[in-house]
């Protein structure tokens, strides 16, 4: 008898010793990168020539930090767009897969089962495949004659970001739809009673309820908009943004000194990580509310 | 009588404004995507002639020649495809047990719970588009630190010297190294559903446990008829979600292809033929995720 229960002590005692060391070692893995690139960013340019200088910097110094702020265009035209655009971008999308995931849960009319159906395979389709056909579409937008050229202009994303197309948007949307299909309607039928409208009801009963899922959808709209770079190539190449001015640092630089792209990811790094700290309480949460756990 | 009419008739006028909700979405369909499947279909059958002072473009039919130059011509299209195809094949199962378990432990009580439950999800936000393929790309090539990549370099790491002293064959370092490598690819692509699986096990009630325990349950027994049963509609979530996410992955090598064909050397036809037939794989891979599921279900009846 006394031997089970040291026999059970002891392998409990095993496993937590091999939990805290796989947890440690993933964490690890997932962090180093960024304690790395942040590291390389803060050397002088003699460290970076310097073959005993591995990881630590023996001179720090803020020169990658400075020459990066200068070729991203950090506090110029490229820096304000870049935010402005993620900003609002993230904003429209949150709002369109609210009100569309509301819309697709709530209500029953003809052709519901088709758009349910079709949700699924926007979600399946690449946005990335379409682009062609949809560069063409915007390169010739309007009807008959009237052709507008869309191209170098953000326009096009914000309209494939309304309409429910823009990246990973499906995926908001299926999020949006679950939570609803969850959520009980007695308060909306309640609102109802009291004869509020069905625009009424949505804004002050419905959205009320949907908000740590709406700021977790801002978070990723936001996050993924920030460091997207596909639809820049596509339908505004001559735009310059964070994202797409990452990628040419490098070129930008020469051979002579490749820790400005270090710098360069962890300044674009920096305002993802601040939000999402600031929005950790409510992933959990809407994850668990919407239909994704049950 | 009279007044379950006037309630019902409520609702209905209601439902019909419903539709203004979905608007937005029905007219993202009939628009923009619908119609640009249908001239993905067209593009990559016709050559593409753009008519001057920005009046539109012609097509000319040309039947399936741009398909023959990407499967029979094409000297790498082939052979990226098949390699996408098989990465997925691969990591999808790889990256849900690897999520499970994680989520497993993550749902355990300990010190720093919630301090890892954030760092777990930071790949999810940050490793994507530009950084990922910075990532990817530059930095691997650049570094020696990665740990893959550590294990590459003789002269930085005595891993890799070790094994070869021990003299295990090229074959089996080359393996190791891969997995290495493919330990950090898979840790950066499963944050999202170790999420979803964490919180569809916070959701299994402790008193089953409890009763499975009292019952003579072990722990391993407990896992396989409690906990999997209990987030197979998760898994496929997280299965489904791993398809997509790695199939519109931009850091992919058959992606930049496509895309270099497109906007750099003006192959359009023969990008949208391609684009074709990169979504004929992905309905491949779901079609066969599907049956996959379709079989489980089969054996479970």
């Amino acid at each position: 008898m006394k031997d089970k229960a040291l026999y059970t002590k002891i392998s409990k005692y095993v496993m937590r010793v091999l939990r805290f060391v796989l947890i440690f070692g993933l964490c690890y893995v997932i962090l180093k990168p960024i304690i790395q690139y942040f590291l390389y960013a803060c050397m002088s340019q003699e460290d970076f020539r310097d073959y005993t200088v591995s990881m630590i910097p023996k001179n720090w110094s803020t020169f990658y930090w400075r020459k990066a702020a200068e070729l991203l265009d950090l506090f110029g035209e490229t820096g304000l767009r870049s935010i402005l655009f993620s900003v609002t971008i993230a904003i429209v999308q949150m709002l369109s897969s609210l009100v569309i995931g509301y819309g697709l849960a709530r209500f029953k009319f003809r052709g519901k089962k088709f758009l349910n159906f079709m949700l699924f395979v926007v979600m399946l389709v690449p946005m990335t495949v379409l682009q062609l056909p949809q560069y063409f579409q915007f390169r010739f937008f309007g009807i008959g004659s009237l052709k507008m050229n869309l191209i170098n202009t953000l326009i096009p994303y914000y309209i494939l970001s309304l309409t429910g197309l823009g990246l990973k948007q499906a995926l908001y949307i299926f999020l949006m739809k679950s939570l609803f299909e969850q959520m009980p309607t007695d308060m909306e039928n309640a609102a109802y009673i009291d004869g509020a409208g069905i625009f009424k009801t949505f804004g002050l009963v419905v959205v009320p309820n949907a908000k740590a899922l709406m700021i977790t959808v801002f978070l990723f709209a936001f996050c993924w908009t920030w460091t997207e770079t596909s639809f820049a190539t596509a339908f505004y190449p001559d735009l310059s943004l964070l994202s797409s001015t990452l990628l040419e640092l490098d070129g930008m630089m020469g051979m002579s000194a490749g820790n400005v792209t270090y710098a360069g990811i962890i300044i674009i790094m920096i305002p993802m990580l601040i939000l999402m700290i600031f929005c950790q309480k409510y992933l959990v949460k809407s994850i668990t509310l919407s239909g994704m756990a049950n | 009588m009279k007044m379950k009419k006037r309630k019902k008739s409520a609702i209905t006028r209601r439902n019909r404004m419903g539709i203004i909700f979905v608007l937005p979405f029905i007219i993202g369909l009939f628009v923009f995507f619908i119609p640009a499947l249908f001239n993905l279909f067209r593009f990559s059958m016709s050559d593409i002639q753009v008519l001057s002072g920005g009046r539109g473009y012609s097509l000319d039919f040309v039947g399936l020649s741009y398909y023959r130059k990407a499967l029979m011509e094409d000297p790498k299209f082939n052979r990226m495809l098949l390699e996408l195809l098989g990465t997925v094949l691969v990591q999808t199962p790889i990256i849900l047990i690897f999520s499970l378990l994680i989520a497993s432990i993550l749902n355990q009580e300990f010190h720093g719970r919630t301090l890892a439950r954030v760092i777990f999800f930071i790949p999810v936000i940050v490793s994507t588009g530009a950084i990922a393929y910075v990532q990817n790309n530059w930095v691997s090539i650049m570094t020696v630190s990665d740990l893959g990549n550590a294990l590459a370099d003789s002269s930085s790491s005595g891993v890799y010297a070790l094994l070869e002293r021990i003299d295990v064959g090229q074959g089996l370092i080359q393996v190791i190294v891969e997995a290495a490598n493919g330990l950090n690819r898979i840790i950066r692509s499963s944050g999202m559903q170790i999420y979803v699986l964490l919180a569809a096990l916070q959701e299994i009630p402790s008193s089953i446990y409890e009763a499975a325990k009292v019952e003579g349950c072990s722990a391993w027994e407990c896992f396989w008829k409690i906990t999997i049963p209990s987030v197979v509609p998760q898994i496929i979530i997280c299965a489904v979600y791993t398809l997509i996410s790695i199939f519109t992955a931009t850091d992919t090598e058959i992606y930049e292809y496509i895309v270099n064909q497109e906007f750099v050397n003006n192959q359009l036809s023969f990008a949208a033929a391609m684009n074709v037939l990169y979504l004929m794989g992905v309905g491949v891979c779901l079609l066969v995720g599907g049956g996959i599921i379709k079989l489980g279900n089969l054996h479970k009846d």
